[in-house]
């Protein structure tokens, strides 16, 4: 969570796609890739069902600021409160589960967002290349070399009321660069294939050749780049929020019961214990299910 | 009293107040600080401070150790008396001669002269020059001149109101008599200066040369500051402290602070939040506990007069009396602030208890004068500052919206952000409020209640009644007749409850076995702590 | 080759002055009044804010004040705070700390993740490298602070090996835990990215010729393949290293080290715009002068690449 290392990740993974070992079929590789595939995938989907329909979770029992009395402020886990309860005396499970949205919703808006614009633009940096390459190219540097937790909270800061989408907007507006990067060079490598060119000689004209040639070879590895990226955005928003820049009070996300449980880490230790246990186990589904995926559909396989 | 007139919200201090520290054990904690000389020396806790010259931040402990002034609190007695000054005395409260002690010196052995006084007051007083003890100026005669409102370049650079008589003689003239101007000597902004500050001012500002109890020896940027014992001081034992070397060990916030005190590495903290003082006294024992007895500082929710919902005081009162201070102060502030009954915190000469009859917990009474004052449809919105008291805030709104049935909604934002709002009048409801006072009176209080007074910005509240009272009470020497007139003028106020009275925070210090703690009229100072090893 | 590099700084231009203008725009638009911020709760009279905001030229239109701000910048002057401390003066003053805890994260985060993997790729597929994989991402998935706290307390408080939150104590006392925090933390990425680009330089059919000559394995490991397959992880290291530079928050705060993350937030707060504008810059700068320097360490690991 510390967010001005951790953040960075887009070119890391990119290269890391970029080089991917065949597929290894048969045998205790195969085997374990399965595994893998299985288990995370299980987390990811169990983790967005928390976040649409958190009701099945709980019970349709009464939502995360209902039913709360301050005198049960911090009261340990029961029988009752299987986490206890918060500082307001609210159900701390009810509020957990609550939790998942805010962080599901920013991780994955946040990819779709950076790998729709990073697909577009990287497409036309790569295919057309020349000055227009070289304007997106800049642009991606000057983005690249804000330091990120700086133009993050400085645009956050911009709005008086935030809220999960402000903070979509905050994330996505600076996540986007490492996509391009990614996504011009493997435009790069497909432009001078003989079908592209065959393409163009039957006199397709740029659009076309674009949007049914280039970007379908090209685009898996950013797919798979930007599920990895997931996890990411998911320990991003935690972290912003965490120190004070991100989602305010009335929201109920797992970053806010971090920040509001570090001043308790003695007196009531579940209030950091369960989300943080939350968030560690969602961050690992999604990384490890990019990284199976990765490995199943890896572009150089085919 | 020298605490800073520039009430310092939290956040101001603690501007990213991160992350409490794990569990340590105290079993080194408190040891004594003696370095290799066996010099009696004390290390307290601060943030790297933009200045430690005591006119341009009244609020820095380094700054009050500094300096001396005119008038001072003195520990052992706890009344205000004089210090670098042998009288100050007024017939009509207005004008006021200042007499000087005679022979005293500078820490660099210039002797301090009326002349110190006066060039350290024009200067501060000079808008321009951006100092915050600025606003202390405003009552003398002569500031208008010196910050014309139009932005324009001042005609003078001098306070009419300011006449040097003689060495050790000066003359104060003020806007409106005000019998607390004793009270306002004993404030940093008024600290005298050399004229090297004046001459130099940038050598000044890393190398301040004073008057008072110990004297600057060097500032590590970003790690320490050192202050000694000044040999020159004539000031009574009451006025200083028992440490030979002040050791101000700098801190991004008060948590690691606390880390290096349970290792052993710091003797004094002060500020300490609520949530810390319960794991200090469990990791370290009772005795590192200092509570500050009197209460300075008061937690309120303001009501801008110029947001129309809100403008009834039936509607005001239901607020208030549909919020269960008792239960928030037992459970979430565990203790460590006692619920506010009156406009002024019960220290003060003024104070009546229960003299705000709707600050008691009864959701039925609230109810009826919700519906007395024809009822609430809207949203009521409550803007604090995102850095402090978020569970509080979070914890208030809730017993408004449960108990009174009607929608509240919370903006938090910046400390820059809702200081804009409230001084340009521009919030859009209630505003979460801390108030403490720059020295101990209830006119730092009832001020923010007088057109155009200290603090009025926030409610913008104006009633001519209150002001005449007000400044009727200010002009009253006898202590106890101006007591009856300000709680004559805050029985007015309450009728229409500008700001709905929440808690009286306690305010704790910790502390090392050889840091014997001390506080003045309820402000906790480092530089006064006794050397107990 | 000078050409080239001139080439690659006057590109350089375009970008500082973006982000530079990006930066200031935002801190403009920021709502809260910098003056305000000076005081706290008892607002200073209307004449002395009158006064200041005209000091500091805050009522001029925007453009203006970024104009003059450029000015300045270029002739190495950048501006001064509310208190009259020259910015670059406030920056010098932190730029050591910083230096200090990510020149020493980023060593520690070498060592550990290049090991981990090295020994990934060589073993890849075997148990040994999905213990890895999931250990280092465990340790991306933990909230930062937790990990900091904990050690912060043991190391520090209960064992005393080192200062827990003093930044008096000097390289390497103060600086080693918080380091080694932030190199766990980041070792993940690297160690992810060495094992998958030596995996697959392994595969890679010019090997399998050297293997065929009669090299020797350890010849081939350490002579061919981990060559090859440093130059992603270069990239990465480098640019992480400008990453790093940037200061880091959470961990500056828990340990008590007073560098840019720090002054960063706390401007920011106080909408100090003046820093917040030198920093960035600063930091901008620091990014694209490690960007050129990754590319001309290309040609020095791989002889293929001529810049």
């Amino acid at each position: 969570m510390s967010t001005a290392t951790n953040t960075v990740t887009p070119t890391e993974g990119a290269q890391a796609a970029a080089r991917i070992p065949g597929k290894v079929k048969g045998g205790h590789h195969y085997w374990w890739l399965r595994l893998r595939f299985i288990i995370s995938g299980s987390i990811v989907l169990l983790v967005i069902l928390m976040a649409a329909l958190p009701q099945i979770f709980t019970g349709f029992g009464p939502g995360p600021t209902e039913n709360c009395d301050i005198l049960n402020s911090n009261l340990p886990p029961s029988a009752l409160h299987p986490f206890g309860m918060d500082v307001q005396g609210c159900d701390y499970y009810t509020n957990v589960i609550y939790g998942a949205r805010a962080s599901i919703l920013v991780g994955i808006v946040v990819s779709l967002i950076a790998f729709a614009i990073a697909a577009a633009v990287g497409a036309i940096a790569g295919y057309f290349g020349g000055w227009i390459d070289a304007v997106i190219s800049r642009l991606c540097d000057m983005a690249f070399g804000l330091p990120f937790i700086l133009a993050a909270i400085v645009v956050l800061q911009l709005f008086g009321q935030r809220n999960v989408w402000t903070v979509i907007f905050a994330l996505a507006l600076f996540s986007w660069p490492g996509g391009v990067r990614f996504m011009r060079s493997s435009v790069l490598e497909v432009r001078n294939r003989e079908y592209v060119q065959a393409a163009r000689l039957l006199g397709a004209s740029n659009s076309r050749i674009i949007r049914k040639h280039i970007v379908p070879n090209a685009i898996t590895p950013l797919l798979v780049l930007q599920t990895l990226g997931v996890g990411g955005m998911i320990s991003a928003e935690a972290g912003l929020t965490f120190i004070g820049i991100g989602l305010t009070p009335p929201a109920v996300s797992w970053g806010l019961q971090l920040a509001a449980a570090r001043d308790y880490i003695d007196a009531a230790p579940h209030l950091l214990i369960f989300p943080a246990v939350f968030l560690t186990i969602t961050v690992l589904g999604f990384v490890l299910f990019g990284e199976a995926m990765r490995d199943e559909f890896d572009p150089k396989g085919k | 009293m020298k605490r800073s007139p520039k009430m310092v919200l939290v956040a101001g201090a603690a501007v990213l107040a991160l992350v409490a520290t794990g569990c340590a054990s105290g079993e080194n904690g408190g040891q004594p600080q003696n370095d290799a000389q066996g010099k009696r020396s004390l290390s307290f806790m601060t943030s790297e401070p933009k200045t430690i010259v005591p006119q341009k931040d009244p609020g820095s402990q380094v700054g009050m150790a500094l300096c001396a002034n005119l008038m001072e609190v003195n520990v052992e007695t706890q009344k205000l008396e004089p210090l670098a000054a042998k009288a100050v005395e007024s017939e009509d409260a207005r004008v006021w001669s200042i007499e000087l002690q005679d022979g005293w010196t500078f820490h660099d052995g210039s002797p301090v002269t009326a002349q110190s006084f006066a060039d350290a007051w024009n200067a501060t007083a000079t808008g321009s020059n951006a100092w915050q003890g600025n606003g202390t100026f405003v009552s003398f005669e002569g500031y208008d001149e010196l910050n014309p409102t139009d932005g324009s370049e001042p005609s003078t650079d001098v306070l009419s109101g300011v006449k040097v008589i003689d060495e050790t003689h000066l003359e104060v003239t003020l806007k409106a008599p005000n019998a607390d101007f004793p009270k306002v000597l004993s404030t940093n902004p008024t600290c005298p200066l050399p004229a090297t500050a004046l001459e130099d001012a940038a050598a000044y500002d890393e190398a301040p040369v004073s008057n008072g109890p110990y004297k600057f020896v060097s500032w590590d940027h970003n790690q320490q500051i050192v202050l000694e014992k000044w040999d020159g001081f004539k000031g009574a034992a009451g006025f200083s402290g028992g440490a030979d070397e002040l050791v101000g060990k700098v801190y991004t916030s008060v948590d690691p602070a606390y880390t290096d005190m349970t290792a052993g590495n710091l003797d004094m903290i002060r500020n300490v939040p609520a949530t810390m003082v319960d794991k200090a006294t469990s990791q370290l024992g009772d005795k590192v506990l200092y509570e500050v007895s009197i209460g300075s500082k008061q937690q309120t929710l303001q009501i801008p007069d110029y947001v129309d919902e809100l403008k009834s005081p039936e509607l005001r009162k239901a607020i208030s009396l549909s919020i269960d201070r008792d239960a928030i102060a037992k459970s979430l502030l565990k203790g460590h602030a006692t619920p506010s009954d009156s406009l002024v915190p019960p220290a003060l000469a003024s104070y009546v208890e229960g003299a705000c009859s709707e600050c008691t917990f009864d959701p039925e009474r609230a109810k009826k004068l919700l519906a007395d004052s024809g009822g609430f449809d809207g949203t009521l919105i409550i803007e604090s500052n995102s850095n402090s008291d978020q569970q509080l805030v979070q914890a208030v709104a809730k017993q408004i919206q449960d108990n009174l049935g009607i929608k509240v909604q919370q903006k938090p934002m910046l400390g820059t952000e809702l200081s804009e709002r409230r001084n340009n009048q521009k919030l859009e409801g209630a505003a979460f409020g801390l108030w403490g006072w720059s020295y101990m009176s209830p006119d730092q209080y009832l001020s923010q209640y007088e057109t155009g007074g200290d603090g009025n910005a926030s409610t913008g509240y104006s009633n001519p009644d209150v002001d005449k009272l007000l400044r009727a009470a200010r002009a009253e020497q006898d202590e106890s007749k101006a007591a009856t007139l300000y709680r004559d003028a805050e029985q007015i106020i309450l009728k229409d409850l500008p700001a709905i009275p929440l808690f009286i925070p306690t305010d704790y210090g910790l502390h090392s076995e050889c840091a014997v703690m001390n506080d003045v009229q309820g402000d906790l100072q480092f530089y006064r702590a006794g050397y107990g090893c | 080759m000078m050409g080239y590099v001139l080439r690659r700084i006057l590109q350089m231009i375009p970008v500082l002055l973006g982000a530079t203008f990006i930066i200031y725009a935002l801190t403009f638009l920021m709502p809260g009044d910098p003056i305000s911020a000076l005081t706290g709760e008892r607002p200073l009279p209307e004449a002395t804010v009158a006064q200041i905001r005209q000091a500091y030229h805050l009522d001029d239109p925007f453009l203006i004040q970024y104009g003059n701000y450029m000015l300045g910048v270029f002739r190495g002057d950048f501006g001064i705070d509310f208190f009259g401390r020259p910015v670059m003066g406030l920056i010098l003053e932190r730029l050591p700390a910083t230096f200090a805890l990510a020149m020493t994260a980023w060593v520690l985060k070498l060592f550990i993740g290049l090991i981990i993997g090295v020994y990934g790729g060589l073993r890849h597929g075997k148990a040994a490298d999905h213990f890895a994989l999931v250990f280092t991402v465990l340790f991306m998935g933990i909230p930062g602070f937790v990990i900091a706290l904990g050690a912060q307390t043991y190391f520090g408080v209960h064992l005393g090996w080192v200062d827990p939150a003093g930044v008096r104590a000097g390289w390497p006392m103060a600086f080693i835990l918080p380091a080694l925090v932030m190199a766990i933390e980041a070792a993940a990425g690297l160690a992810r990215l060495t094992r998958t680009s030596l995996v697959d330089v392994l595969r890679a059919e010019y090997l399998r010729t050297a293997k065929a000559k009669g090299l020797s394995d350890q010849r081939i490991i350490w002579g061919h393949a981990l060559r090859n397959a440093m130059i992603p992880v270069v990239t990465y290291l480098g640019l992480s290293l400008a990453g790093m530079l940037g200061g880091a928050v959470i961990i500056e705060a828990i340990f008590n080290i007073p560098g840019i993350g720090g002054l960063m937030v706390s401007s920011i707060n106080n909408k100090e715009g003046t820093i917040v504008v030198g920093i960035a810059t600063m930091l901008v700068l620091v990014y694209l002068v490690f960007n050129l320097l990754v590319d001309l360490t290309y040609g020095l690991i791989d002889p293929r690449v001529r810049v």
